[in-house]
């Protein structure tokens, strides 16, 4: 009996402790966040982590193999999957089993040839630019530019449509030269560049890849054509001017997303980029003879045109 | 040639024009990290914001011209004058001043220089590219020290090649026509992901002048390779050789055989608009010319009536150039730009006929520049330049430069600049002992009947020279030019018109050139034997002649409707000078004037319209009072398409309208030449 009263309060003492922190540990917010094994998906994830854990959540990453994406296990314990890449999108989807998902580093054509598509109560935020954006960039950086030219492989395609749609309202026209393989790259240009006075580089990994970049940068140079492109990378490579999505931007879009899911708004199952950046390349474009407004104004006329 | 062919052949063959697999992941293309391609080197300047005058011919205009040598084209460029020397050395130069060594301006493929470390000038025949290899020449108008150094004296001129990710993977052009034209070339592009190259090879060969035993053929090689290792460094490989024969005449047919080879690499670092390079560069030349017969000499003042005597001569030259050169710019921001680099540079020549000696004759060249440009306000862009040169042939100079460009309105500007430039002395210059020797056995002879010679004969016929052409004292300095010019570009693109003009007043001193000198040669003797005025046959260099030139060109480029291209470049030259070595004030015409004019027609078919007039003038060195002449040139062309293949069929005529006018000397008539020319490209 000695003994009784202290271990009584021990125990007291350690029900108090584990009360005191149950409201706390049933409202942690838990993520689960499944990544490519790629660089950028890696630079994401590391940035998304920082950013869910000031949003007072806390994450958990796992790395979908390439080669064994199906070797990932089941996860019970986060209210909410984001997954980053294609591959990951695949596996998250298995993974999600009614929880919230948040999808993300997946082009549109990625994420169409995805089976099966996403679950409910998720959402994927796809990396194309809408082709209603390419046309407004275009018609505010080169009003006097009206012959507009594009290379469309495949995964080009679906935004050509709305792109062209966009321009014809401007008195702007859309000439196309459609790839079978990225041996047509050349040739096509060739053939386009007497219809245009603007190429736009629609994202599509037969026209603009490693190995066409650069004949098709100095053609068009040469030819006294601005290229609008789609990266950061291909802006510093030559084009003209660019229109792109951050690493941040997307990380901050994927926690906008999370939070609505997470509140239980609805959310529309492949959005947009929300948040982007218009870049201009001021040597190509002085060189060229352009005199572009700064890529702020343009960015701000931009949104304009979104709202 | 045949090897040449094979190795063309082999390389070719073993490899096949790579095409990137598309990428599956194509979310992942979205970060694909691309190369800088569009770096610092490969961005042209807008004309309205270029320091001094500059024209570009491109590949378009090169096509129109039918021009079947690279000379050819600078007809079209104001102010610019080409001669020939014979069918097969062309002579480039602007606003005169030159003979057919035209020695102040600086020519450079892809950045690196083929300006002669002998004699100075370019022996534009021999280069080892073929026409249809250039992208485009950039030619800049006037003084340009301050950003190339020495010998851009009165103008620079840049082949650039083509890119080896540019064009069509494999074309052939073949050429025949009168006068014995006969050329061909032929190119091959590979390429992958981080590395491509251009193989080019080629001939070009014809019969020269008119009545002239003037012929040539040239052979010629090229190489171009890239290999990127990263997205922003990329290695560079260039192997370029050309060889060849030329037949000169002097009195007798001298067959001039050469032999030339360059190597380049090149390490670039781009990153954005900045960018840093350096460069390695060899190239060696061999020229053989050996040349006999029998000498007549008229030894009837000495009793001895004429003797013949067999002789025999060998030009037998090498020379050498190595560099290291490097270059870093900046781009800065819409407000400023700097561009700064050096350049370490050996030349070195050898020719016991031309030196009287057998060893290496060098010269090291050290120099830095800096140029920047500065925008304090939209309308308001000024450039500053200069350029340090140290030379162990003359010592250390600065050329500097500065320009303000004021932009008066969208597309029209006027430019004021001023600059200062510098020609160093060639080795030719400096250092020439060019004699030939007296006969073994004439000169056994006068040494045996010496007592009976007159005392003054005595000296001169006891030494062995027979005739000495030159013999430089040395010392010279360099040549200095201070070149002040206005300038109005503006551009009209409603109209489809762009221009310039541009005056300017150019104040040259200290110009090197031969200078006749006393000198107790054998012929000498002998000639003044019969004619006691005759002048001596032997020639030193001297720092001798000032002059100013002071004048007005243009250009305009004007697309009158669909399908046609105008080009249209006149100058006005006026030179004064000492004139005491040479005719200055005759070296350019008071008026030259050219035109091209372009027509695309239906059929995929075109023709174009050249036109040039060159008024009177007398070239140095020999060259005699020319009358002013016209010249027109056509050239029809039709293309055809299979497929991705392309090919064009076209003839060209020359001087269509045969009126012979002389280039250089009297004799040298010009006669209509026609070919015909068909490329192919797949």
């Amino acid at each position: 009996m000695t003994f009784a009263a202290p271990r009584l309060i021990v125990r007291v003492m350690w029900v108090a402790w584990l009360l005191g922190w149950l409201p706390a540990a049933v409202a942690e917010t838990r993520i689960l966040v499944v990544r490519d094994d790629t660089p950028v998906a890696r630079q994401t994830a590391e940035l998304l982590g920082r950013e869910i854990t000031r949003s007072g959540w806390t994450s958990t990453e796992i790395v979908a193999v390439a080669d064994h994406p199906t070797a990932v296990t089941r996860r019970e314990g986060e209210q909410a999957v984001v997954s980053l890449g294609a591959r990951a999108l695949t596996v998250a989807a298995r993974l999600a089993a009614g929880r919230p998902l948040v999808g993300a580093l997946v082009s549109r054509a990625a994420l169409d040839d995805a089976a099966p598509f996403p679950p409910e109560r998720s959402s994927v935020i796809v990396l194309d630019q809408p082709g209603e954006r390419w046309g407004s960039l275009i018609l505010t950086a080169f009003p006097n530019r009206q012959q507009v030219g594009v290379l469309v492989g495949p995964v080009a395609q679906k935004s050509v449509r709305a792109l062209e749609r966009k321009l014809q309202d401007r008195r702007h026209t859309l000439a196309s030269e459609t790839l079978s393989s990225s041996e047509d790259v050349i040739p096509a240009l060739e053939k386009l560049l007497p219809r245009i006075n603007v190429l736009l580089a629609l994202p599509d990994p037969m026209a603009h890849n490693r190995n066409t970049v650069q004949p098709l940068l100095l053609t068009t140079y040469r030819a006294g054509i601005p290229v609008v492109g789609y990266s950061e990378s291909y802006l510093q490579a030559g084009c003209t001017l660019a229109l792109y999505s951050t690493v941040p931007q997307i990380s901050t879009q994927v926690i906008e997303t999370l939070q609505q899911l997470l509140d239980g708004r609805s959310v529309a199952n492949v959005q947009s980029p929300r948040h982007y950046t218009v870049g201009v390349n001021g040597a190509v474009a002085h060189s060229l003879g352009l005199s572009l407004p700064p890529a702020s104004e343009l960015q701000e006329r931009l949104r304009a045109y979104d709202q | 040639m045949t090897r040449l062919l094979s190795i063309f052949v082999m390389m070719a063959s073993i490899s096949t024009l790579a095409v990137a697999d598309e990428d599956s992941d194509s979310s992942g293309h979205y970060f694909a990290e691309f190369p800088v391609v569009l770096s610092a080197s490969r961005l042209v300047q807008p004309a309205q914001e270029a320091p001094a005058a500059v024209t570009v011919i491109d590949r378009e205009m090169i096509r129109n011209s039918g021009a079947r040598q690279i000379a050819e084209l600078f007809r079209l460029v104001p102010g610019f004058l080409i001669t020939y020397r014979n069918g097969h050395s062309p002579a480039v130069t602007y606003h005169g001043l030159a003979d057919t060594y035209a020695r102040r301006l600086q020519v450079m493929i892809d950045g690196v220089s083929v300006y002669s470390p002998l004699y100075g000038g370019v022996e534009w025949y021999d280069l080892p590219i073929a026409i249809e290899d250039i992208e485009r020449i950039e030619i800049v108008r006037g003084p340009n020290g301050a950003s190339f150094g020495a010998n851009a004296f009165v103008g620079m001129v840049n082949i650039i090649t083509r890119e080896p990710a540019v064009g069509d993977p494999s074309d052939i052009a073949i050429t025949s026509g009168t006068n014995g034209v006969n050329d061909w070339s032929a190119r091959y592009a590979a390429g992958a992901e981080n590395w491509s190259y251009r193989l080019s090879a080629g001939q070009r060969s014809d019969r020269g002048f008119d009545g002239q035993p003037d012929s040539s053929r040239v052979e010629h090689f090229n190489f171009r390779g890239r290999h990127r290792l990263d997205a922003a460094n990329e290695l560079a490989g260039t192997f370029l050789h050309s060889n060849g024969v030329g037949t000169e005449y002097y009195s007798i047919e001298r067959p001039r055989y050469f032999i030339q080879d360059a190597v380049q690499l090149c390490w670039t670092k781009a990153t954005g608009a900045d960018e840093f390079w350096l460069q390695f560069h060899h190239s060696q030349r061999q020229e053989r010319e050996r040349y006999g017969g029998i000498y007549e000499l008229d030894l009837s003042a000495l009793g001895l009536g004429t003797k013949s005597f067999p002789y025999s001569v060998n030009f037998d030259n090498d020379l050498r150039r190595d560099e290291l050169a490097f270059q870093q710019s900046f781009g800065g921001s819409e407000q400023w730009r700097l561009v700064w680099g050096g350049q370490l540079r050996q030349d070195a020549v050898r020719s016991a006929t031309v030196f009287d000696r057998s060893d290496w004759l060098t010269n090291q060249l050290e120099n830095v520049f800096a140029s920047s440009e500065w925008r304090p306000w939209k309308q308001l862009l000024l450039h500053a330049g200069a350029t340090y040169e140290h030379s162990s042939l003359s010592g250390g100079s600065i050329s500097p430069r500065i320009s303000a460009t004021a932009f008066l309105a969208e597309g029209q500007s006027i430019r004021i600049g001023i600059s200062k430039a510098r020609r160093m002395p060639t080795p030719y210059e400096e250092f020439a002992d060019e004699s030939y020797a007296v006969p073994t056995s004439l000169h056994a002879l006068l040494v045996g009947i010496a007592p009976m010679l007159p005392p003054s004969w005595r000296v001169a016929a006891l030494q062995p020279t027979l005739v000495q052409a030159y013999l430089s004292s040395g010392g010279l300095r360099d040549e200095k030019i201070l070149s002040r010019e206005l300038a109005y570009l503006g551009n009209w693109p409603s109209l489809r018109l762009s221009g310039e003009v541009r005056w300017f007043n150019d104040q040259v001193r200290d110009l090197i050139y031969v200078h006749r000198i006393e000198y107790p040669s054998l012929v000498l003797l002998v000639q003044r034997a019969n004619n006691p005025y005759a002048e001596s046959t032997t020639f030193d260099f001297r720092n001798m002649d000032i002059a100013t030139e002071r004048g007005v060109e243009g250009s305009l480029r004007w697309t009158p409707w669909q399908g046609a291209d105008l080009m249209v470049a006149a100058a006005r030259t006026v030179i004064k000078s000492s004139d005491i070595d040479a005719s200055y004030s005759a070296s350019a015409p008071l008026h030259t004037a050219s035109a091209l004019f372009s027509q695309q027609l239906p059929w995929d078919t075109s023709v174009s319209l050249g036109y040039y007039r060159v008024g009177e003038m007398q070239w140095l060195g020999g060259g005699e009072p020319l009358p002013a002449y016209e010249r027109i040139d056509i050239r029809l062309g039709k293309r055809f398409r299979w497929g991705r293949q392309t090919g064009e069929l076209s003839w060209t005529t020359q001087n269509v309208l045969n009126n012979n006018h002389p280039d250089f000397q009297l004799e040298f008539r010009n006669k209509r030449i026609s070919w015909l020319k068909f490329q192919y490209s797949f």
